[in-house]
């Protein structure tokens, strides 16, 4: 495994994630990754935020936050795939490189090449099909019960950002064609 | 299809399916994408290209704008803001006053405090990455041996996702429609359980070879008495969480969120953020939870697949024809495990197998569904840490990077024996699982 581009996630002391976040991998191009990436973050705060308020003003207040529950059910669906071009381009996809690190370096670069490929292909595919599950649900109306937000807009939105995630593939793919490479395994999860 | 003239459809969809997603995975191909690709074209062969183009619109929306999920990322910040506030050292010194005077006392210490930093943090590498740092130089200074100190801490690391709060136990939980607050109330006595055998294991150790394990100078009470403040606030945002989900306060949802606020609270409080650090401790998480998610997304293809193909069916009836008895099925998927565990990162092993063994083992066999989550979570423990893909292992090695891989190796051996007695002593008895969340119900 390598952690080429600043190791494994958490500790406070960690230089290359002190240093403004900039994994090693960003780079000016790749500068919209991380301004999504960052209003990701923004709402994963107002999610902690809504969620605690929710909660309190149930049992302080005895009137829970007014739709908390779908303010939370929307930023899921946009935080994850609004974060997802800037994990393409820090390499944080989930890989295990046990054999793969002992390739040679050209054939380490071509694997990963063939990977982040791959990744273009699938989420250009689920944008363009997300796209059109989001017509249908404009056709219909849909809306959510409480704050009343069109249900395909956000599938739409979800779908953009999916076509962004498929553009952050290709230019993995031409940093790693100009000489950049990091494949990367982590797992946070576990 | 040649030589598989005659196979079941489940068996063949079986064999190119985990052989297509091991073989990708294991040349280097990110495992979403391995998942995502084979579950796509599985579906396109079974069902047609009008299944595919569907499920390829509605699955990431149905799995991704989803409530209960949101406990995904919200412990995710959580586990972040705990490792950047310090709270690691804090109850590392406190482990160290009350165990350091006793033989191997460094490496039992580094088992408690990770099971202490597990009570707040869900994910294990995080565990790992953080105690491995505070711990490795103690244990050094005082003249462990490096093998009995890199397994102390990639074992106890694994704690980080058998006591709550527990990515690995929401997920597994989401996939199988379990309750997710009796899981985690239900990891609470195999984690205790887990620190006593590995005690257990490091006594012996140091036992046999006193030099692996020296005994370092006894710290006087009020120095132990002064640590044990420090730690007062990790103490206050478990019992908040556990306790929260315990008497039924709020939902685990909830508790990850409000977890988080606390944790938050706290990292301002020992003054750790800095406006820069905040954001970048907030798109740590994000992208931590967007990896995840196309994990989880790229499994629900393949298990679609996998279902349409009738799998768990073929193994239901392979099982009621090869007569064997509830125990040996659960004998056979633990080797399956363990042979797995030693090649498959944990998070795709768990996610790809249960969908596939629930139905059996609970469905079946009449398992319990909590039992049985706490059983898959030790296995995956036991991948965390069994070589060569070991991820635990590979975390560690990355923050103290002048062990061998080799005294790496050698460390766990023993760790994974005080594993196995664990699920032994599981599998005899349930109750020690199941007893906490009956009593909460």
């Amino acid at each position: 495994m390598q952690t080429d581009d600043g190791g494994p996630p958490g500790p406070a002391d960690d230089p290359a994630r002190v240093a403004g976040g900039a994994g090693g991998a960003v780079s000016s191009y790749s500068l919209p990754f991380l301004i999504l990436a960052v209003v990701a973050g923004l709402m994963a705060a107002v999610m902690m935020a809504s969620t605690t308020m929710d909660v309190a003003g149930r049992y302080f207040f005895n009137s829970p936050l007014f739709g908390a529950f779908e303010v939370t059910e929307i930023t899921m669906g946009l935080i994850v795939f609004a974060a997802l071009p800037l994990a393409v381009v820090r390499r944080e996809m989930i890989v295990v490189s046990v054999i793969s690190d002992h390739y040679p370096a050209i054939l380490r670069r071509i694997v990963e090449g063939v990977g982040l490929l791959i990744g273009a292909g699938l989420f250009g595919f689920m944008a363009w099909r997300l796209w059109v599950y989001g017509e249908r649900l404009w056709r219909f109306g849909e809306v959510t019960l409480e704050l009343r937000v069109p249900k395909g807009l956000i599938v739409q939105a979800m779908s953009v950002l999916a076509a962004v995630a498929a553009l952050a593939c290709i230019v993995a793919i031409i940093a790693l064609l100009r000489g950049r490479s990091g494949l990367r395994t982590i797992d946070r999860a576990a | 299809m040649g030589i598989l003239e005659g196979v079941p459809l489940a068996w063949q969809a079986a064999i190119f399916g985990f052989g297509g997603v091991l073989t990708l995975i294991m040349v280097g191909i990110p495992i979403a994408f391995a998942m995502l690709g084979v579950g796509m074209v599985g579906v396109l062969a079974i069902v047609g290209p009008n299944a595919v183009m569907g499920m390829a619109g509605q699955l990431p929306f149905t799995t991704v704008v989803s409530y209960d999920l949101s406990v995904v990322p919200m412990f995710v910040l959580m586990g972040v803001l705990v490792a950047r506030a310090g709270m690691s050292e804090d109850i590392y010194r406190l482990c160290h006053g009350f165990l350091g005077h006793r033989r191997g006392g460094l490496a039992s210490a580094t088992v408690v405090a990770c099971g202490g930093f597990s009570a707040v943090c869900g994910s294990s590498i995080a565990t790992v990455a953080t105690m491995g740092k505070v711990a490795m130089p103690e244990m050094r200074r005082f003249g462990y041996g490096d093998a009995l100190a890199s397994g102390a801490v990639a074992a106890g690391g694994t704690l980080g996702i058998l006591i709550p709060p527990s990515v690995i136990l929401v997920l597994y939980g989401i996939a199988t429609g379990t309750d997710i607050g009796a899981l985690f109330i239900a990891g609470i006595v195999p984690g205790i359980l887990a620190i006593l055998l590995y005690v257990a294991a490091i006594w012996i150790i140091a036992t046999v070879d006193p030099s692996a394990g020296p005994v370092a100078p006894r710290v006087p009470w009020r120095e132990r008495l002064a640590h044990l403040k420090t730690i007062g606030p990790i103490v206050l945002l478990f019992l908040v969480i556990i306790g929260g989900i315990y008497f039924g306060v709020f939902t685990p949802t909830e508790a990850a969120g409000i977890g988080a606020f606390f944790a938050f609270l706290f990292a301002l409080w020992r003054r750790a953020l800095t406006v820069r650090l905040a954001v970048d401790v907030l798109i740590e998480t994000v992208t931590t939870t967007a990896a995840l998610f196309v994990v989880l997304i790229g499994a629900l293809f393949f298990g679609n697949f996998m279902n349409l193909a009738g799998l768990p069916e073929a193994l239901k009836s392979l099982i009621a024809a090869a007569n064997v008895s509830p125990l040996g099925v659960i004998l056979i998927i633990l080797a399956i495990y363990m042979i797995l565990g030693c090649f498959m990162e944990s998070l795709s092993m768990m996610l790809l197998t249960v969908p596939i063994f629930f139905p059996v083992v609970v469905g079946e066999l009449g398992y319990d569904a909590i039992w049985f989550g706490i059983f898959v979570v030790m296995v995956t423990e036991l991948s965390l840490v069994t070589p060569p893909v070991g991820l635990n292992l590979f975390v560690l090695r990355s923050v103290i990077q002048d062990v061998s891989m080799g005294t790496v190796y050698r460390g766990i051996l023993p760790f994974v024996a005080a594993d196995a007695v664990r699920l032994a002593i599981i599998i005899a008895v349930p109750g020690l699982v199941l007893a906490l969340p009956q009593l909460m119900s």
